[in-house]
């Protein structure tokens, strides 16, 4: 049982008397939000005792307030919503060339904890979406990850190609960039203004 | 006599001149012993399991400590499959001078570098970072005080050995060949187009053909002369590529002699094929040795590249064959392999057991080389020895 069915199990244990509210994601599956009543019934009556007390209902001293406090259970996504899946393999890939029907790709198996490029592959264009071809050229890099997920108790195998999305450089990196450069070449040829003094008194 | 016994045959005598010439179908690596244990090594790449540079290993093998064979370290350009652990040598020689092509000194080369150093996108880094690495290695020793650093440009002197100090008692040089000014103002001004800027998606290192700025070198001990071509390509222009080392051959000749031992330019392709080349520098029939390449679906050398070369000389040499040095895939879950099986999907090992050629000429005056054998990597040591002797005239076949 992994951590998260775990703790689903736990909750449904200690929320037993509770009632649901709204509809599932799936057809049959329970509701997402459930109200203990033992708790809601507790803060109705600190409620009460805070209006009593401030005369202002409209206050906001209760949003310091847990969740567990308030009586609502908020759960994560549905483990029923969302496949449970299990990587066998993943790896990162760059783009080397795009044909009419595949493309080439190198590959670092990251399932391996490797840091470098140490296969290649040729793979179908068909695996990709239509939004992911577009950003396909060499140089763009991947991740390729094969395994098997859960849906409604059935196990099955996957395998997905995501092409990333990069995001551009900022001015903050291109002049840290340009500092480090500058420093470089000074550490090697020597600072701009004292080869320029130096040119003078030749 | 089988490559683990390299130790019973040892190290060059002082007299004896060595070119090695290491290179798996992705990498690049050649050292040369110009006599009395002077060693100088030309790019980098990795041994057969990926864990140490090889000429590194090599040189540990023969029983020579690196920190004092190696004289002098010459990276020909900065492309990934010749830099491949190149740090780690020169860290390794901290008395070696670093020779780099000029090109790449330049202040606007150093931006492109460190701009492109910032995309951390991607796990395996920028093909850079190896050159960054070796660059940084200069920056420490020169702030230690050690001036063990120049750029290498058309007709640099990089290596001068007295003949007094040589151990056969001939001069030794190595000399650049190349880039010329052409060529650096060709490399420049594509870097300018593809420097990082504000708000521009981050992207990898650009293509980096054509290989202009690659340091083709010349090296003479006495009567003998090498040319390594590195990956120097053939342009249209005439002050540019080998079209301006051929150039400025005319008005002053390189060496002494032609060159009687050629490492083929840019691993055999079409475009560093250069006819002037082979019958103004190179002696007829030479020796010519060529590592193979390969990156996606991309070889080299092609077919007409190797008849190209199968022209000009009967004595061509490759340093691996491509059909077999392939590593056999890792080990994977069944459900992995049964996937890629069905869809037929094909996962090809880059890394290889590594392909060598050793040319040793014990007696400069006859100016014979002895190719001695041919290595490959396996897993516990550098190699085993694959014939000897080993001319092959299946270099006209690539897959042989």
């Amino acid at each position: 049982m992994t951590l998260t069915e775990q703790h689903h199990r736990q909750l449904d244990t200690r929320y037993s008397e509770t009632f649901a509210t709204g509809s599932g994601g799936i057809e049959g599956a329970p509701a997402r939000t459930r109200f203990n009543a033992e708790v809601l019934n507790a803060r109705q009556k600190r409620m009460k005792a805070f209006v009593d007390s401030t005369h202002d209902p409209e206050g906001t001293s209760l949003e310091s307030e847990s969740l567990d406090n308030i009586g609502i259970v908020q759960y994560p996504d549905s483990y029923l919503e969302t496949p449970r899946e299990i990587k066998l393999q993943e790896w990162e890939g760059q783009v080397q060339e795009v044909g009419s029907r595949y493309f080439s790709a190198r590959l670092v198996d990251l399932t391996a904890g490797e840091r470098e490029e140490a296969e290649e592959v040729d793979l179908p264009l068909d695996d990709l979406t239509e939004s992911d071809r577009i950003l396909l050229v060499p140089g763009a890099t991947f991740r390729w990850i094969i395994g098997y997920r859960y849906i409604r108790g059935e196990k099955e195998r996957f395998a997905r190609i995501v092409i990333r999305r990069l995001p551009v450089w900022t001015e903050q990196e291109i002049r840290t960039a340009d500092r480090e450069a500058a420093d470089l070449y000074n550490a090697l040829f020597g600072d701009p203004h004292n080869r320029a003094a130096t040119a003078n008194r030749d | 006599m089988p490559f683990s016994e390299i130790h019973t045959i040892g190290p060059p005598q002082p007299t004896e001149i060595e070119v090695c010439v290491f290179g798996p179908s992705f990498g690049e690596c050649i050292i040369v012993h110009l006599g009395n244990g002077h060693w100088v090594v030309f790019d980098s790449c990795m041994n057969h399991d990926g864990s140490e540079p090889v000429a590194l290993s090599y040189l540990n093998a023969l029983g020579l400590a690196p920190a004092s064979a190696i004289k002098a370290i010459v990276a020909t350009h900065w492309h990934n499959d010749h830099c491949k652990g190149l740090a780690r040598i020169v860290g390794a020689a901290p008395a070696a001078y670093v020779w780099i092509s000029s090109a790449l000194t330049t202040p606007e080369f150093f931006r492109f570098a460190k701009r492109m150093g910032k995309n951390k996108t991607t796990v395996a880094g920028t093909k850079l970072s190896e050159f960054e690495s070796v660059i940084d290695e200069i920056a420490a020793r020169n702030k230690a005080g050690l001036l063990t650093f120049g750029y290498a440009s058309s007709r640099m002197p990089m290596v001068q050995i007295d003949a007094k100090l040589s151990g056969h008692g001939w001069p030794c040089e190595v000399t650049g060949l190349s880039p010329s000014p052409g060529d650096t103002l060709n490399f420049l001004t594509r870097i300018a187009a593809q420097m990082p800027r504000v708000r521009q998606t981050k992207h990898s290192v650009p293509s980096p053909s054509p290989n202009d700025v690659s340091v083709a070198t010349l090296v003479t001990i006495g009567p003998l002369s090498i040319l390594l071509g590195a990956d120097l390509e053939k342009t249209g222009s005439q002050t540019t590529g080998w079209n301006a080392v051929i150039a400025a051959h005319h008005q002053i000749p390189f060496g002494p002699n032609n060159a009687s031992l050629y490492k083929i330019a840019h691993h055999g392709s079409e475009n560093a094929h250069s006819l002037e080349l082979w019958q103004e520098l190179l002696e007829p029939n030479p020796f010519a040795v060529l590592t193979p390449w390969r990156n996606g679906s991309g070889r080299l050398p092609t077919g007409a590249g190797i008849t190209n070369i199968m022209t000009e000389t009967k004595r061509a040499l490759a340093t691996a064959s491509e059909a077999r040095t392939r590593r056999p895939l890792k080990e994977r879950p069944p459900g992995v392999l049964r996937f890629l099986r069905e869809n037929n999907i094909r996962i090809r090992s880059l890394t290889a057991p590594f392909g060598c050629v050793r040319f040793r000429m014990p007696n400069l005056q006859s100016g014979t080389w002895n190719v001695e054998f041919r290595i490959r990597m396996h897993a516990s040591r550098i190699g085993s020895h694959e014939g000897v002797s080993l001319i092959r005239p299946a270099l006209a076949d690539p897959a042989g």
